[in-house]
């Protein structure tokens, strides 16, 4: 039952290196390289780092739901951990995202909060996420923890979709996507800056997982060696004292 | 013994306890009340229009009310100690959960028929047949809203900050519910052809169906020791 | 780069491209000038927001990874693995 964590130290050096080459190319780009918007200034800028966001929270919500499925048919509680993980991640995302949304917006409509379908039902997600995590704090063991988790990433991935088309409707708007040349589609620059930053998220993404899933693995040796040790002291031979 | 005849004996045991005791009906109605007596003083219905506002209020009764009605429900489980013997026997658990859900949408559309009327004389506005289809649409939001808030309650009620955490996973997982009452509320109020509320009931049908099915599957994850 | 440059960013930027820095002067003066300013003072806090949750979430993760290798092996010495 060894569990001990790979030491692929070097990889994962030059997993991050990559991510920190390809990071500061994608603000070079943004910052220097890719033309302005006409109407909202320099400011638009940020959705070179809200979209992404945005994709990783989406990526980090499926990603739960598809290893908590996994886990709930395996049993193998390396799947929860992987949930556990792409969970947080896809909080973390969504955080970025909710921050950036309003300091963009504040400048360029004037409030902080436009009651924009996006970062409403975005807003939802995160106390979802949320709810999410402290649950599985709440739980007695890391069984509980893990089963309770992973049905409620299910029925949070299933939801989500209705939750986002429902507030589109509610609204009666079609969706106010925040194109860049105002509705003309994306200038072929910005679509490649948003390609390379999307990227770059995405290889972040995977580095963080990665660190979180051994994180998570660390915690379980900790927990069974304790556990080993507490069982072998117990039933320790006359030999101790 | 039979699937359905589990969930139905289950559903009949909680709706018989509750005609004896009367217990839970009574506290969420005068819950509701008083919720809706606070809106009265917070919001100048002379001033204000009941069709704009009342459906939001209405479902923020509700659904405070629900999630009352949903802790409670499982927390008497635990209380007396049920699940076990339910759980033992050799049915599917989700019978059960079936039993449970169908008996919460019951007290909370009983109490949602009681409420409407009385918001109704509470502000103002004029009866019609329309309120009998509010009931109705708010009834078919509850279907799904008590299927989720079931599932989650059962865990929730077994942790320390429970009362805390169902509404913190209920009230978002529940916004299209949400949605799709305050609007049917609001046109069916307001008089506005019935084309204008099929799309939103077919949300609410949706919705329910796709959370029942998926709560039935899941549950046994929910319970299993 | 020319060496006598008092920003070599700035060269670096226009090398780089065309003219970006004529880019941000049109985009400066197509709007009322202060409005610009505060604007790029919300881009950049907007990018510095990102950074620092970003930042956090990594120093968190790796302290912990750190406190939990070392934990681990000294259980495992313990154990005589």
């Amino acid at each position: 039952m060894d569990r001990t964590v790979p030491d692929r130290a070097g990889w994962q050096h030059a997993h991050f290196a990559a991510v920190a080459l390809l990071m500061t190319a994608s603000v070079v780009v943004v910052f220097g390289v890719v033309p302005g918007e006409r109407t909202m200034g320099v400011v638009q800028r940020i959705f070179y780092f809200h979209v992404p966001s945005a994709l990783c929270a989406f990526l980090g919500v499926g990603l739960c739901a598809a290893f908590s499925a996994l886990y709930l048919w395996r049993k193998d509680d390396r799947w929860d951990l992987l949930a556990h993980a792409s969970a947080e991640l896809a909080t973390l995302f969504c955080t970025i995202v909710l921050v950036t949304g309003p300091i963009w917006a504040r400048p360029v409509w004037g409030v902080w909060w436009t009651g924009e379908v996006r970062l409403t039902s975005t807003l939802v997600l995160w106390l979802i996420l949320v709810g999410y995590l402290v649950l599985r704090s709440s739980a007695e063991n890391a069984d509980q923890a893990a089963r309770w988790g992973a049905v409620v990433a299910i029925i949070a991935a299933l939801d989500i979709p209705i939750i986002y088309k429902s507030v589109e409707w509610w609204r009666g708007l079609h969706p106010r996507v925040l194109r860049a040349t105002g509705g003309q589609g994306l200038d072929p620059a910005m679509e490649k800056t948003l390609l390379l930053c999307s990227v770059t998220f995405f290889l972040l993404f995977a580095y963080l997982l990665g660190q979180r899933y051994r994180l998570g693995l660390l915690a379980r040796d900790v927990e069974v060696l304790t556990h080993a040790a507490r069982r072998a002291a117990a039933s320790g031979p006359g030999a101790q004292p | 013994m039979n699937y359905w005849r589990i969930a139905a004996l289950v559903a009949l045991r909680d709706i018989r306890s509750e005609l004896r005791s009367r217990e839970q009906i009574a506290t969420l109605l005068f819950f509701s009340l008083l919720v809706l007596v606070v809106f009265n003083f917070a919001f100048d219905f002379t001033v204000i229009d009941f069709v704009a506002l009342g459906p939001g209020i209405l479902w923020v009764v509700f659904s405070f009310a629900g999630v009352l009605s949903i802790s409670r429900s499982f927390q008497q489980e635990r209380e007396e100690d049920r699940m076990q013997g339910v759980l033992l026997a050799p049915v599917d658990p989700s019978a059960f959960f079936l039993g449970k859900v169908a008996a919460n949408t019951l007290f909370i559309a009983a109490v949602e028929a009681i409420v409407v009327p009385l918001s109704i004389l509470l502000f103002n506005f004029r009866f019609g047949p329309a309120v009998g289809l509010v009931i109705l649409a708010l009834a078919l939001n509850t279907i799904g809203f008590a299927a989720v808030g079931s599932l989650f309650a059962c865990m929730t009620t077994r942790t320390r900050r429970g009362e805390l955490l169902l509404p913190l996973l209920l009230f978002p997982a529940a916004v299209p519910l949400a949605l799709a009452a305050v609007k049917t509320t609001g046109h069916l109020l307001a008089g506005r052809p019935l084309e204008r509320v099929t799309g939103w009931l077919g949300l609410s049908a949706a919705y329910d169906l796709i959370f029942l099915a998926a709560a039935v599957l899941l549950f046994d994850h929910v319970v299993e020791e | 780069m020319n060496a006598h440059d008092p920003n070599p960013l700035l060269a670096l930027l226009a090398a780089l491209q065309d003219a970006p820095l004529t880019r941000f002067a049109t985009e400066t003066a197509a709007a009322d000038p202060g409005a610009n300013a505060r604007r790029f003072r919300f881009l950049i806090g907007a990018y510095v927001a990102v950074w620092t949750i970003l930042a956090a979430y990594l120093f968190t993760l790796s302290v912990r990874l750190r406190r939990l290798s070392k934990q681990v092996r000294r259980l495992k010495e313990r154990a005589g693995l």
